[in-house]
C-alpha cells in the first residue's frame, strides 16, 4: 500500500524542502520503495538537494483557444463567458487572448455558435523525473511567465497517481508550495498525513494556525515540526501550546545550526552525516512508518 | 511595493515608508494586498478595528439533484477534477474545495442541473494602527484563489475609503510572484517601488516587475535589500541601467531589522539610527521626489 506524506506549511523559507528531501532519503535507505514529488511548481528545488538533474519526460499541456478568423463573426459570446476575462475584443475587431490568464476550461469553445474556436494547446510547464540510489523524484515545473500553478499541480498529481498505481511505492513524499490557497489543496489531495513545518516567529505562528485550520477542513491528519526551534523561546512555547491545543500528541523540533545551512549550500544531505538534524528525521521516519503499519493493519 | 520573490523585504519597507509619511504629517493609509499570507499588520499592529468587509467575487458550482439525470458529462469537463462520482449514488458530487468557479459544467450540463453560486472570497478589515494612521488588510479564505481580480477589488475599496477619509497617500504592500497579482498591484499606481534581494532568483522576478511597470507607464524605482556588495549586485545594476530603471535605494543587511521584527515594529520606528533605517530614508526621499511630494 502506498502511504502518502505531504510536507507543507504556510510560510516560505521554513525548511519544507529540506525536511521532505531528507525524509525521503531516510525512508529509501530503510529499504522502503519511495517516491519524492516536488509540487512547488513555481520554484522547484528538491532536485538541487539531491544533486541530480531530472529529465523532462513530458510537457504539462492545457487547452488554449485559437480563433478561426474565417468562421468568427466576433459576436463576443466567448468574451462574455470567459471566467477569467482572458478574451478581449480589440478595437480593430479582432479577438485577443491573454494566455497568462487562461485556465484552459474550454468554455469559449463550448459556447461559440460558429464553432470557430479550436485548441491551440500550450505547454505551461514540464514534468521531470530522476532517480538517485533507488529513490525516484518527480518534479513539476511551471514555465516562467505562466501563472496557472493550480492547474499545473492538478495535472502533475494525475501523472503521479498513475505512476503510483504502476510502481506500487511504499511511501510517497510530497513537497508542497507554501501558502493555504488552491494550489496547496491540489498538492494535498492524495495525502494520508501532512507534516506541517513552521518556525518560531510571529509570522510562523500565524501561518501555522491557518495551515492547521486548512488541514482540519480537508480532514488530513497532521504532524507538527518546528524548525529552527531555538531562535525564539517565546514563540517556540506559543507554537507548542498551539499544537497541543489543536490536538497534536507529538511535536518534532529541529534546532537552528550553522552546520545545516552550510551543508545545504554544499549539496550535501544532512542525513548522510552525523548531526542532531539526522536524529530528528529518523524519528520522524519511524513515526510515519508506524502510521503506515497502523493503516495496513486496520484494513 | 512589489517583488518577484517572497521574503525579499517588501513588508518591512512598506511599513517603514507608511510610518515615515505619517511622521511628516501626510495623511497616509497602509494597504496589504498580499491576500495569501497578509502580514503587514504584524509590523503596523492594529490598535482598533474600524470596519469589516466581506468580499464575494468567487463562484462555485452546485448541482440540483432533482434535475440531474446522472450522465456524468460534467466529470470529464471539469478542468480541475473537482467533480467526483461517489459510490452508492448515480449523481456527481462537486468538491467545493477544488472548484475554481469557471462555470464550464454549468454551461454544458444537458439537463441544466448545475448553477453557479456567489462565494465568499475573503474578509477585509479597516483598522487603526498604534501610530494613529489607518491600515486596510484582506485575508483570503482557505483554498481560495489569490487572483488579480481580488487584488483589484481590494484596491478599489481602498480607494473609496481613502476618498471618504481624505487620505492623501496609499502605501500598498503587494503580493510576491511574477504574475497577474503583480500586474494588478502595479496598474494605476502613481509609483512602483520594486524590491529585490541580491540573489539571481529574486532579481529575475524583480526585472519582470520593472518591465510591467514600464509597460503600464508607472514611474518605478528599484530597491536592493540585504545588500552585501556581491558581484551579482553590480551585474544587476548594469542591467537595470540598460533597462532605463533607477536604483533608488540600497539597504544593507542589518541584524537590527531582525530584532525589530521580534517586537513587531517598523525598523525606522524601532531604531531610527540603524544602518538599514538610514538607507530606507534615502529610498523614501527618492520616492517622494518621484511622486512629486517635494
Amino acid at each position: 500500500m502506498s502511504f502518502t506524506v505531504a510536507v507543507t506549511g504556510g510560510k516560505g523559507g521554513t525548511g519544507k524542502s529540506t525536511i521532505a528531501v531528507n525524509l525521503a532519503v531516510v525512508l529509501s535507505k530503510m529499504n522502503y520503495k519511495t517516491l519524492l514529488v516536488d509540487s512547488d511548481v513555481e520554484n522547484p528545488n528538491d532536485h538541487l538537494f539531491l544533486d541530480v538533474n531530472p529529465k523532462r519526460v513530458m510537457p504539462i499541456r492545457v487547452f488554449t483557444p485559437g480563433f478561426d478568423v474565417d468562421k468568427c463573426t466576433t459576436c463576443g459570446k466567448c468574451v462574455q463567458v470567459c471566467p477569467r476575462g482572458a478574451i478581449v475584443l480589440g478595437v480593430d475587431g479582432k479577438l485577443m487572448v491573454f494566455y497568462e490568464a487562461c485556465i484552459g476550461c474550454r468554455v469559449c469553445a463550448y459556447v461559440c455558435p460558429q464553432n470557430a474556436v479550436h485548441d491551440m494547446g500550450r505547454d505551461i510547464g514540464y514534468i521531470r523525473i530522476a532517480t538517485r540510489n533507488g529513490l525516484r523524484i518527480i518534479v513539476g515545473e511551471l514555465k516562467p511567465t505562466e501563472s496557472q500553478s493550480t492547474l499545473a499541480i492538478y495535472k502533475l498529481m494525475c501523472f503521479v497517481k498513475s505512476d503510483i498505481e504502476k510502481e506500487k511505492y511504499d511511501f510517497v513524499i510530497i513537497d508542497t508550495p507554501p501558502g493555504v490557497d488552491a494550489s496547496v489543496l491540489q498538492s494535498l489531495r492524495m495525502a494520508d498525513v501532512a507534516v506541517v513545518v513552521s518556525e518560531p516567529t510571529p509570522l510562523g505562528l500565524e501561518t501555522m494556525k491557518l495551515t492547521i485550520e486548512m488541514l482540519e477542513a480537508i480532514n488530513v491528519m497532521w504532524i507538527p515540526l518546528i524548525n529552527k526551534s531555538n531562535i525564539s523561546e517565546e514563540y517556540r512555547e506559543m507554537l507548542l501550546r498551539l499544537c497541543r491545543e489543536a490536538g497534536a500528541r507529538e511535536v518534532f523540533e529541529v534546532p537552528y545550526s550553522e552546520e545545516v545551512f552550510k551543508m545545504n549550500m554544499s549539496y550535501r544531505l544532512l542525513v548522510e552525516s552525523d548531526n542532531p538534524f539526522r536524529d530528528v528525521i529518523i524519528s520522524l521516519a519511524k513515526h510515519v512508518i508506524e502510521l503506515r503499519d497502523a493503516r495496513i493493519s486496520s484494513r | 511595493m512589489v517583488s518577484g520573490k517572497g521574503g525579499s523585504g517588501k513588508t518591512i519597507i512598506t511599513a517603514s515608508l507608511a510610518y515615515l509619511f505619517d511622521q511628516e504629517g501626510l495623511k497616509v493609509m497602509a494597504v496589504d494586498v498580499n491576500v495569501d499570507t497578509p502580514n503587514l499588520r504584524f509590523l503596523l499592529p492594529m490598535s482598533k478595528t474600524i470596519r469589516k468587509y466581506k468580499v464575494y467575487i468567487s463562484r462555485k458550482a452546485t448541482i440540483d439533484d432533482t434535475k440531474c439525470d446522472g450522465c456524468l458529462k460534467c466529470l470529464e469537463i471539469c478542468p480541475y477534477g473537482a467533480i467526483e462520482s461517489l459510490k452508492g449514488t448515480k449523481y456527481p458530487h462537486i468538491n467545493l474545495l477544488y472548484c475554481e468557479g469557471c462555470g464550464a459544467c454549468a454551461l454544458l450540463c444537458p439537463a441544466s442541473a448545475i448553477s453557479m453560486l456567489e462565494w465568499k472570497t475573503g474578509n477585509m478589515v479597516l483598522g487603526e494602527t498604534e501610530f494613529g494612521f489607518p491600515i486596510f488588510t484582506a485575508q483570503l479564505e482557505i483554498g481560495g484563489h489569490s487572483s488579480g481580480p481580488l487584488v483589484h477589488e481590494i484596491r478599489k475599496i481602498a480607494a473609496e475609503i481613502a476618498r471618504d477619509m481624505g487620505i492623501d497617500l496609499l502605501v500598498v504592500d503587494g503580493s510576491p510572484g511574477i504574475e497577474c497579482t503583480v500586474i494588478a498591484s502595479i496598474a494605476g499606481a502613481s509609483y512602483a517601488a520594486i524590491v529585490s534581494e541580491p540573489t539571481p532568483q529574486s532579481f529575475r522576478g524583480a526585472f519582470r516587475a520593472t518591465k510591467i511597470a514600464q509597460e503600464f507607464r508607472v514611474l518605478s524605482g528599484f530597491i536592493i535589500n540585504k545588500s552585501m556588495g556581491y558581484p551579482v549586485e553590480e551585474k544587476a545594476e548594469k542591467l537595470l541601467s540598460v533597462m532605463n530603471a533607477r536604483v533608488i535605494g540600497k539597504i544593507p543587511y542589518d541584524y537590527e531589522v531582525v530584532k525589530s521584527l521580534a517586537v513587531t515594529k517598523p525598523i525606522v520606528a524601532y531604531n531610527p539610527e540603524s544602518k538599514a533605517s538610514k538607507a530606507i530614508k534615502i529610498a523614501y526621499e527618492n520616492i517622494k521626489l518621484g511622486v512629486g511630494l517635494k
